[in-house]
């Protein structure tokens, strides 16, 4: 019996001094951390993708607070979560109406364009792309082995069944990781507010496109003549929107003979 | 035996061809001699559509340091010079010269006579018209080789020929023994070395012998050395570890330790060039595989279609699963068999469909740490830590591993036993990173 109440009381006793000590020590050695870098951290994405440079949201958080970024580093957050940031940090050097860019694949080769051969290498469109010029006939599609999917930190990409990417408009949080990775160039970011655009990045002339690939631009002219505010040219045998004139009547759309004109 | 660590020894089925002479390709009607075959610059045409060529005539040239001469392989016309396929490359600008089927050779090929007496410069400057290249693979251009930045004391003649199936450099020294041996004394003068070796692989001991002989019949001061079969003794940085035991270091070329490296085909073209003055427009080739019929060495003009080379080989036995220009472990594999010939093709191998199979069935399974690539890598990297660096997306994380020491010879990829594509993810890395 005196052994047991030796032992509850010595173990009470240590805990008590060591309960002191460490409250003693949290006092003296406090790290003063602004409250504002966690609420910012809860109001950013939280995505991590990386887009604005820092390590993670929670690091570019940090730079807002001290800064040393400005909300436009950002590309995922939306007008009203970066209202909201700025009211948390007093400031307002953003343009708040800014939308999200979307990323968009243009491409419409996939399995209507003609292989050249089957590629068996690794699943790596940066390797596909170098291993003798590429899969497909036309060196400007896409080799379809999904990198892009791979670096999408948010999973709004997917390979279909055509053998293209898909990008999910409503989950892609415009981090740019897709169009940095793609080594055909062909994915690029588009204004949200813009819904028509061109879905092949083919320079080749109009014949040899119609021998490669079933859905390539040809450079028929019938966008450009059609367009009544006159934002189509053909450059290089390739129709290129201008998205400032572009108005979204998609006119282009219905003639386009290769339907290689899409829309969101 | 002699030999370099690490390395792996590889079934060559070289017995599918060691035996077959070197035989005379007949001529090709017409042959495709792409414009770019060399490690350096594109050469330009400097013939035009329509024009008359003769065997030999100079086709294409550079003004740069770093580049080689292409010349015609046949006499006839030039049909057009537009882009073809290309082994290497997938596409590339080429000159089509359709054969008058006369074969006349240019007015430049005449016996030369005094040799002796032709200085350094003279011999480089006949070497950079004649347009030879380095025929172990990477086609390097000679004349820059042969005169090096740094003093050199040493050349090493590669007759090792590790790739497996590949037999033309052994035909090339059981045929033409002479040849290469003055092929030979003509680099030793144009260096000016003293010390000459050549290393050749214990699988091939008629070529040690015939050498050995010639060389006390001939009075050559020439050293052979018998390596240990053992696949990649052919890099250049593992030839001159196991005979001279000098290690080349990271980054740095043979140059730098002294010793220049030389393929003994390379030493038969440059006796060609100096004594016939015959500039590279043929070479020989291995043509290979268990599914052909009969695998053969040919002289084959540069700019032969692969499949007139597969066709006088009698075809197929059973049906092609893929064509590979060179050999299986550093080879490409081609898409057509509609492709030229070029002065890097030391041989085509057909694989049957059903020896692709096994190698691509059940690939990229995950990494057991086993570490057998650890153990044979030649350089000594860590190849699976830079293949899970690629499965895991973090290629900024390969850096630490050293990926520009990697001299591609494959064999990690060959000892896998979870078949993980470790070159190519190197590759990659390589590609991402530079």
């Amino acid at each position: 019996m005196k052994a047991i109440l030796l032992g509850v009381m010595a173990l009470s006793g240590l805990g008590l001094a060591f309960g002191v000590l460490l409250a003693w020590v949290s006092k003296k050695f406090h790290v003063q951390i602004d409250p504002r870098i966690e609420k910012v951290g809860e109001l950013l994405p939280g995505v991590n993708c990386g887009a604005c440079g820092f390590a993670g949201c929670l690091g570019y958080a940090e730079a807002l607070v001290n800064k040393t970024a400005t909300l436009a580093g950002c590309p995922v957050s939306t007008a009203d979560t970066k209202k909201q940031i700025a009211q948390e940090l007093g400031v307002c050097d953003v343009d708040l109406h800014r939308v999200t860019p979307l990323a968009v694949v243009a491409c419409g080769g996939g399995i209507r364009a003609k292989d050249k051969f089957k590629y068996q290498g690794l699943a790596d469109c940066r390797v596909a792309v170098k291993t003798m010029g590429g899969p497909k006939n036309c060196k400007y599609a896409c080799v379809g082995q999904g990198t892009c999917v791979t670096v999408c930190p948010v999973n709004a990409i997917s390979m279909q069944a055509d053998g293209l990417p898909l990008i999910n408009p409503d989950l892609c949080v415009g981090c740019t990781k897709c169009v940095a990775v793609c080594p055909s160039n062909i994915i690029y970011m588009l204004d949200r507010k813009k819904k028509v655009y061109i879905k092949c990045r083919s320079h080749d002339k109009g014949a040899q496109v119609m021998k490669n690939c079933k859905s390539g631009c040809i450079g028929c002219m019938k966008c450009v003549k059609e367009c009544p505010v006159k934002c189509i040219t053909i450059v290089d045998n390739l129709a290129v929107i201008d998205h400032e004139k572009c108005i979204n009547c998609k006119k282009c759309v219905a003639v386009c003979p290769t339907k290689c004109i899409a829309v969101l | 035996m002699e030999t370099f660590k690490g390395g792996q020894h590889i079934d060559g089925f070289k017995y599918l061809s060691r035996e077959m002479a070197i035989k005379i390709m007949p001529l090709p009607s017409q042959v495709i001699i792409p414009l770019s075959q060399h490690t350096g610059a594109v050469c330009e045409p400097v013939v035009k559509k329509g024009d008359m060529v003769k065997t030999g005539t100079m086709i294409g040239t550079s003004d740069k340091l770093i580049s080689s001469r292409i010349h015609a392989s046949i006499s006839g016309v030039v049909k057009d010079i537009v882009e073809y396929n290309h082994p290497v490359l997938g596409q590339s600008k080429a000159v089509i010269i359709d054969s008058d089927g006369k074969d006349t050779l240019d007015s430049s090929i005449v016996k030369r006579t005094k040799i002796e007496e032709l200085s350094k410069e003279q011999l480089l400057e006949i070497i950079k018209n004649a347009g030879i290249v380095g025929l172990g693979g990477a086609a390097f251009p000679a004349q820059v080789k042969l005169n090096p930045l740094k003093p050199v004391d040493t050349l090493l003649i590669n007759g090792v020929e590790c790739e497996p199936y590949l037999t033309c450099d052994y035909r090339l020294m059981l045929e033409h023994t002479h040849s290469i041996l003055k092929g030979i004394g003509l680099m030793q003068k144009i260096i000016g070395v003293e010390r000459v070796v050549i290393g050749i692989e214990e699988d091939k001991q008629e070529a040690i012998k015939l050498l050995r002989n010639k060389c006390v019949e001939k009075k050559y001061d020439i050293e052979i050395v018998c390596l240990k079969a053992k696949y990649p003794q052919g890099a250049e940085k593992q030839l001159i570890k196991a005979i001279l035991d000098r290690e080349v270091p990271s980054g740095k070329l043979p140059f730098d330790v002294g010793v220049i490296v030389s393929n003994v085909g390379t030493a038969f073209s440059l006796f060609e060039a100096v004594y016939n003055a015959k500039p590279l427009y043929e070479r020989v080739v291995t043509v290979t595989g268990k599914c052909l019929k009969q695998p053969s060495n040919l002289k084959v003009r540069i700019g032969t279609r692969f499949k007139e080379l597969i066709d006088f080989c009698q075809g197929f036995k059973e049906a092609p699963g893929k064509i590979i220009m060179g050999g299986p472990m550093m080879g490409i594999s081609q898409y057509t068999d509609d492709v030229p010939v070029i002065k890097g093709t030391s041989g085509i191998l057909i694989l049957s469909q059903k020896e692709v199979d096994e190698y691509t069935q059940g690939a990229d399974q995950p990494c057991i740490r086993c570490g057998r690539c650890v153990n044979i890598c030649p350089v000594g990297m860590l190849p699976y830590a830079l293949s899970l660096c690629v499965e895991m997306d973090r290629l900024d994380k390969a850096a630490q591993y050293n990926p520009f020491d990697c001299i591609e010879c494959g064999t990690c990829t060959y000892v896998c036993p979870a078949k993980r594509q470790i070159l190519s993810g190197i590759r990659l890395i390589k590609a991402v990173t530079r």
